[in-house]
C-alpha cells in the first residue's frame, strides 16, 4: 500500500479549515462574492437543483432568503491523485444548521471538491442537502 | 337577422382582377379606412370546405392583420362573410391579386372578389357578446374559478368564427372573460402567436395560466404576463421552448413572471426556496453506475458480512467517519452515537493539527476492520437523496443522504434511526469501479425523518441460498463448496459446519483462512 504523506493530509486539514470559514462567511455576509469560490465550470447542487458554473451559482446565491450557518462537524481527506490526474484534489464533509431569514434553523451537510488553481482554492463541485423540509409555519 | 335580406348599398365599389389592376384600391383609401364600412367578401373554390377551413386558410394569410369574419354564408362552391375595420388585411389580399393558397389543394386556391362598402354599420347589426359569454359561462369552473378556452373556436356552441389567434378576438374574449373574476385560465391549443391581448387580464387576479401548444415563438411575448401574478404557467409545446436550455428557460420566464413556483408543471419553489429535488445527476450517463453501485453497495453493508466490499475499496483508499448529536428530536433520549463518536474525526474537535491522520483509515484493510466495527444495519432506500456530482472517464462522485435503522441488539434495546451522508469517490480502472475515497456522517434521526422511515416494504431480496437443513441438502452443499473453492471433502465440511452450511459465510471463511494460510495443502484437491 502507498502511505500518503502526512504532510498532504495536514495541508487537506488546514485548507478545509481556511477554505469552509471563507465559504460560509461569504455565503452569509458577502454573496456577491461567492463566484470567486468556484471555478468557471463550478457546479452546485443544492437540494437536488443543479446549477453550472460560477456566475450562475452566484445568482443563484444572491435569489436565496439571508442565510447564517453554523458548523458543528467538519472532515477533509486528499483525494487519490489518480483519479484526479495529480491536480492537488481535496475533498471536505460538513455538517451544521442554517438559519433562513426569520426561520427556525434546519439541519445540513455539505460536501466540497476542491481544487488548486494558482494559489486559489476553487470549487470544483458542491453538494448541499438539507434533512428538513423548508415549510412556511417553521417561522420563529 | 338574415344576411341574405340585406341589399348591396348603391355605392359599393367592387375588388376584382380587372378594378384590381385599375388601382382601385388606392382611389379608396377612405373607404378602408372608415370603420362604419361593412366589406363582403366572396370567396369562390369554396365548394368541400368547411366554413372552419376556408376562415382560418384566409386569416393565416393575412395574419398578423386584423380580419374578423361575421355572418358566413356558404352556396355551393362560393362563401361570403362580413368584415369591416380590416383595411390592411384588404390591402394584403389585393397585393396577392385576390388568391389564398388552400393547403389542401394544390393549383385549385381560393379566388377571392372583395365588394368594400357593402353596407354600414346602421343596417347590419352584430352583437357576439351573448353568445359568447353564453359559451363562456359554460367553460366557466365557478369552484377552481378556471375558465378553459382550449380549442375555443371549435366550441359548437359559437355562431361566429371566433379564433383567439386573432388578437382582436382574444382580447374581446378575454375582456368578457373578466366577469367572472377568474383565477386560473386555460388557453391551450388555439394557436395563439401573440399575447397582447393578455393586457385585457390586467388587474384581474389570475395566477394560473395554461398557454400549452400555441404558437407563441419568443418569451418577449410574455411581455404583458408581467402586470400578473402569476404563479402557475405552462408553456410547453410553443416555438420557442426549442430555443432555449433548461437554465435559461426558466430564468427568463423568471423576468417576466418573478413569483412563479411551477413551470409546466414542475415545482420551482416552495416557500421562496428553489423546491426540493430526491435526485440529480450531473449527467444522465451516469444513471446505470449510481443505481447499480448504491444497490451493490449498501446490500452488502447491511448484510452480515462486510467483509465483501473489502474488493470494492482501492487498496490505498480513504475513509473516515464523523457524528453529530441532534437535540430535540424523537430520536434523541434514545441516540447512542458512541460507536461512531469513537471513530470520529471532526476536525473542529482537534486541538492541534499533529493528528490530522487519526482516525483516517488508510487502505482497504483498515476501512473494511471499521466498517465491521460500526453497528449492524438496515438502510431505507426511499428515504435516500442521490447527488452524482462529477462524472467522468475515470472519476465519479456520489453523495447519498438518508436513514438506516439499527437493529435491537437485546430485549432491553430500542430500534434506533440515524440519519446519513456518505460520500464516496470512485474511480475507474479498466472499466470497474473502486472506492479511493470516502467520508461518512452519521447523526440520530431528526423528527421529520423518523416519522418517514421505513414506511415502504422492501423488497424481498432473494437470498443467495438458504442454509442446508436436510442430509442431501448439505451432501450437495458439500459438492457445490468443493467446486467453488478445490478443497477436499473434508475441508469443504469443516468450512460449511463452522458456518451452519451457510454457503455465502462458508466462502468468507474460506477466503479468510487462505489468506492467512490455515489451509494445509492435502487440504485441497490433487
Amino acid at each position: 500500500m502507498t502511505q500518503i504523506v502526512k504532510s498532504k493530509i495536514d495541508q487537506a486539514c488546514r485548507v478545509a479549515e481556511e477554505f469552509t470559514k471563507l465559504y460560509y462567511e461569504t455565503s452569509d455576509k458577502r454573496r456577491h462574492l461567492m463566484s470567486k469560490l468556484y471555478m468557471d465550470t463550478g457546479l452546485l447542487a443544492w437540494n437536488g437543483n443543479g446549477i453550472n458554473g460560477n456566475e450562475r451559482i452566484q445568482k443563484f446565491f444572491i435569489d436565496l432568503p439571508t442565510s447564517d450557518h453554523i458548523i458543528t462537524t467538519l472532515d477533509a481527506q486528499p483525494v487519490l491523485d489518480s483519479a484526479v490526474n495529480g491536480q492537488l484534489t481535496f475533498m471536505i464533509q460538513v455538517s451544521g444548521t442554517v438559519r433562513y431569514q426569520d426561520r427556525i434553523p434546519k439541519s445540513f451537510q455539505q460536501n466540497f471538491i476542491i481544487t488548486a488553481q494558482g494559489d486559489k482554492w476553487k470549487i470544483v463541485s458542491d453538494c448541499f442537502r438539507l434533512q428538513e423540509p423548508l415549510t412556511n409555519n417553521d417561522k420563529s | 337577422m338574415d344576411i341574405k335580406k340585406i341589399r348591396q348599398s348603391p355605392l359599393a365599389v367592387v375588388v376584382n382582377d380587372y378594378s384590381l389592376q385599375a388601382g382601385i384600391i388606392y382611389k379608396n383609401k377612405d373607404i378602408l379606412e372608415n370603420p362604419i364600412f361593412w366589406h363582403k367578401f366572396i370567396v369562390n373554390n369554396a365548394e368541400d370546405f368547411s366554413r372552419d377551413l376556408i376562415l382560418k386558410t384566409i386569416l393565416d394569410h393575412v395574419q398578423p392583420m386584423d380580419l374578423i369574419p361575421v355572418y358566413f354564408v356558404k352556396e355551393a362552391s362560393i362563401a361570403t362573410f362580413l368584415a369591416r375595420n380590416c383595411g390592411p388585411a384588404i390591402e394584403k389580399l389585393c397585393r396577392d391579386n385576390l388568391i389564398v393558397d388552400n393547403p389542401y389543394v394544390k393549383n385549385q386556391p381560393f379566388k377571392l372578389n372583395i365588394i368594400l362598402r357593402f353596407a354600414t354599420t346602421n343596417e347590419v347589426k352584430i352583437d357576439v357578446s351573448k353568445n359568447i359569454s353564453k359559451v363562456l359561462r359554460k367553460r366557466t369552473n365557478t369552484t377552481t374559478a378556471t375558465i378553459n378556452l382550449e380549442n375555443f373556436y371549435q366550441d359548437p356552441d359559437l355562431t361566429e368564427f371566433c379564433v383567439l389567434s386573432q388578437p382582436k378576438l382574444m382580447s374581446y374574449v378575454l375582456h368578457l372573460s373578466r366577469l367572472t373574476k377568474p383565477k386560473a385560465l386555460v388557453l391551450s391549443n388555439n394557436e395563439i402567436r401573440s399575447l397582447v391581448p393578455i393586457e385585457a387580464l390586467w388587474g384581474v387576479n389570475i395566477t394560473s395560466l395554461d398557454l400549452r401548444n400555441n404558437l407563441i415563438m419568443s418569451l418577449t411575448e410574455l411581455e404583458p404576463l408581467t402586470q400578473l401574478k402569476i404563479t402557475e404557467l405552462w408553456l410547453e409545446g410553443n416555438p420557442l421552448c426549442d430555443n432555449y436550455d433548461e437554465h435559461t428557460y426558466i430564468q427568463r420566464i423568471k423576468e417576466y413572471c418573478p413569483k412563479i413556483e411551477k413551470l409546466d408543471g414542475i415545482l420551482l419553489k416552495q416557500n421562496g426556496f428553489p423546491s426540493f429535488r430526491r435526485n440529480f445527476l450531473c449527467n444522465s450517463t451516469g444513471h446505470d453506475l449510481v443505481d447499480q453501485f448504491l444497490e451493490y453497495y449498501f446490500t452488502s453493508y447491511d448484510s452480515n458480512n462486510r467483509a465483501m466490499l473489502k474488493s470494492l475499496y482501492h487498496k490505498s483508499a480513504l475513509f473516515s467517519v464523523t457524528a453529530e448529536y441532534q437535540p430535540m428530536q424523537l430520536s434523541s433520549p434514545n441516540a447512542q452515537l458512541k460507536r461512531y463518536k469513537t471513530y470520529s474525526r471532526n476536525l473542529l474537535s482537534l486541538a492541534d493539527f499533529s493528528r490530522t491522520d487519526l482516525n483516517l483509515q488508510q487502505g482497504h484493510k483498515a476501512v473494511i476492520d471499521l466498517l465491521n466495527l460500526l453497528p449492524s444495519t438496515e438502510h431505507d432506500p426511499y428515504s435516500f437523496t442521490v447527488d452524482l456530482i462529477h462524472h467522468s472517464d475515470i472519476c465519479a462522485i456520489i453523495v447519498v443522504t438518508g436513514v438506516f435503522r439499527e437493529l435491537p441488539e437485546t430485549i432491553l434495546d430500542v430500534e434506533r434511526v440515524v440519519g446519513f451522508n456518505r460520500c464516496f469517490v470512485l474511480e475507474s480502472i479498466n472499466g470497474e469501479y473502486c472506492i479511493i475515497n470516502e467520508q461518512l456522517h452519521v447523526f440520530n434521526a431528526l423528527t421529520s425523518q423518523q416519522v418517514k422511515a421505513f414506511k415502504h416494504d422492501r423488497p424481498i431480496r432473494p437470498q443467495m441460498l438458504p442454509p442446508a437443513q436436510t442430509t442431501k441438502q448439505k451432501a450437495q452443499m458439500i459438492t457445490a463448496m468443493k467446486l467453488i473453492t478445490n478443497l477436499t471433502t473434508e475441508w469443504a465440511k469443516k468450512c460449511l459446519e463452522e458456518c451452519h452450511y451457510d454457503l455465502k459465510n462458508a466462502i468468507a471463511l474460506f477466503v479468510d483462512l487462505y489468506k492467512v494460510d490455515k489451509i494445509p495443502a492435502d487440504g485441497f484437491q490433487s
